[in-house]
């Protein structure tokens, strides 16, 4: 029954992707997203790392993180990880709700923010369904997973795909039919994080029991 | 086993219990200044001018614990440069403004006789101080009938903004549908309702107070007539929110077990003893007794226990949402410091602040209507 749950909501997920609403003036735009296959995860949280070291993210706060999850009831055990962070929702509540639009969503798909407009509600914190989201101690604004921006404006990956002993973690441009995200993606189904809010995230997952994760 | 994600916190604190507070008490207070200049309730003719009073005081201290809790502080006026227009917390700047503006005006014209004649009986800085607020000198008939004219009005656009300024803080704690408690419809409703609670508890509290204070004759009718409608409304508030519980806990939603878990459990004295049973129930049971809403203590018990209900629903509210993790499978845990930054202590004295400015109005223009000077 759960399989068969996931299945559905794997090929919800997938039947998405091409109805993403791309204008007729965007379709040469890029369309970035993440999938990250959990079959390939071996917990060994080098993202996590790689992440806080680009990104000079403070202590006890994180833009990625690799949860947990144990399935099965003895003897049939096993351990699941899954590698989280911000999903780039394609209509992302913290864009709505921020009172200064210091919160916004590139044509890319990437969901940034203006440090130099942050006011610091934690209104943005509070609507976020995943978590992803944290106050910045150091530099006193909201925070989270830019994609690494800074990385992926020069064409490079954010660090967590390159740092991926395992190749988990697949970043690209989904409008583009030729990216190894897309060839990853098709055929397969895949799952996202509560598909049932309508947020409509752009990370995806390979094996993930949406019944565990939340 | 606890499951929390590992950016979770209680950012919105004692600052964020406070604003609601505040506002809450704004809108009650004017919606009791309302209820005679708009539906004729003569009985409060009376206490229209203390109202209005209390809901500027209020009004000109409800930015103070959100400006106070933002990390940027300095970024504030942002919401009035760069508003964005999807996020209902945006329209607080223009709101806030006007509604301040419309109570100011509301309150020269309430009281513009009484000023004229200030003005002229005075000297020195205060004559300068009332010259400046007479809006004109016409002191005639007509010119009252013109003034009273106005005031109608004002009260008029004044009651749905008041609706708006507290309802829309409903909104935006139950709009937000990561959070488990907030994201349900009711929450302008439970909140709109506790602010009439509140205004009506306040405003009444005052008045037995003030009058204790400058040993002015208590109207007992007045007395018995406001605990009559304090009682209702805490009927009504009680019966909405408790209706809210009732209703998720039958429906069994998919969070219900960790709503009721924090609520009845690690909230259960702040909830349950101080929310319902102090601040609703012992309330209700006072007014219920013609000889205790006549007496001023047990108006005074009756109010300041029914505020106190307000502050704690509030509190309730906003810290147990977020003691709920996202997950629906973990829980936070809260304690708030007695000094420094977002502290019990910054926190009396945000609310010490109103009362002070409650004192100094009272001192300018009369609190009481007892003659024609006041409309």
């Amino acid at each position: 029954m759960r399989d068969a749950a996931a299945l559905a909501v794997g090929v919800a997920a997938m039947t998405l992707l091409p109805s993403v609403p791309v204008k007729a003036s965007q379709l040469q735009e890029k369309r970035y997203a993440m999938l990250i296959d959990l079959t390939r995860c071996i917990g060994c949280q080098a993202c996590v790392a790689s992440c806080k070291a680009e990104n000079n993210v403070p202590y006890g706060v994180f833009r990625t993180w690799v949860e947990r999850h144990e399935k099965g009831t003895f003897p049939n055990v096993s351990l699941e990880f899954v590698p989280r962070l911000c999903n780039h929702c394609d209509n992302p509540p913290c864009v709505q709700v921020c009172p200064v639009g210091a919160t916004y969503r590139r044509e890319d798909g990437l969901v940034l923010i203006y440090d130099d407009r942050c006011i610091g509600c934690g209104a943005c914190i509070k609507a976020c369904p995943y978590g992803a989201r944290y106050f910045n101690p150091i530099k006193k604004v909201a925070d989270k997973c830019t994609f690494c921006q800074q990385r992926v404006d020069k064409g490079l990956e954010p660090a967590c795909v390159t740092t991926c002993v395992g190749r988990a973690r697949v970043f690209g441009d989904i409008a583009d039919p030729g990216s190894e995200i897309s060839k990853r993606i098709s055929g397969k189904p895949v799952q996202v994080i509560k598909p049932q809010l309508g947020t409509e995230p752009m990370v995806f997952y390979i094996g993930l029991d949406t019944t565990k994760v939340k | 086993m606890s499951y929390i994600l590992p950016n979770e916190m209680v950012e919105w604190d004692l600052y964020i219990v406070l604003y609601p507070f505040l506002t809450g008490v704004v809108a009650g207070a004017f919606i009791v200044s309302s209820l005679y200049q708009l539906f004729g309730f003569q009985k409060f003719r009376r206490l229209s001018s203390l109202a209005l009073i209390i809901s500027i005081a209020f009004m000109i201290t409800a930015p103070l614990p959100l400006v106070a809790h933002l990390l940027q502080p300095s970024r504030a006026p942002e919401i009035f440069f760069t508003p964005n227009p999807t996020s209902p917390m945006s329209i607080f700047g223009y709101l806030w403004l006007s509604y301040l503006i419309l109570m100011l005006v509301e309150g020269l014209f309430m009281h513009r006789t009484y000023i004229v004649r200030k003005a002229q009986e005075t000297s020195g800085w205060t004559r300068a101080f009332y010259h400046l607020m007479a809006l004109s000198r016409d002191t005639s008939e007509e010119a009252a009938k013109r003034d009273l004219k106005v005031v109608k009005l004002l009260a008029l656009i004044g009651l749905p903004m008041a609706a708006v300024f507290h309802g829309y803080v409903g909104f935006i704690f139950g709009s937000l549908k990561a959070n488990a408690w907030w994201s349900t419809p009711q929450m302008s409703e439970i909140f709109l309702l506790s602010a009439i609670v509140s205004g009506v508890a306040l405003v009444f509290l005052s008045y037995v107070v003030i009058a204790g204070a400058t040993k002015t004759e208590i109207d007992r009718d007045l007395l018995s007539y406001g605990g009559k409608v304090l009682g209702w409304f805490l009927l009504l508030d009680a019966t909405v929110e408790l209706v809210e519980v009732l209703y998720r806990a039958y429906f069994q939603a998919e969070d219900w077990g960790a709503v009721a878990q924090v609520f009845f459990g690690q909230l259960l004295v702040p909830y349950v003893g101080i929310q319902y049973l102090l601040g609703a129930a012992v309330p209700l049971a006072i007014l219920v007794f013609r000889k205790a809403r006549r007496s001023f203590v047990g108006m005074a018990v009756a109010c300041a226990l029914a505020l106190m209900g307000t502050f704690f629903m509030r509190y309730n509210t906003i810290i147990g949402g977020q003691l709920i993790s996202r997950t629906g499978e973990g829980f936070l845990t809260f304690s708030f410091p007695i000094f420094g930054q977002g502290s019990l202590f910054v926190m009396l004295s945000t609310f010490g602040l109103p009362l002070f400015i409650v004192t100094f109005l009272t001192s300018v223009v009369p609190w009481e209507a007892k003659d024609t000077e006041v409309l």
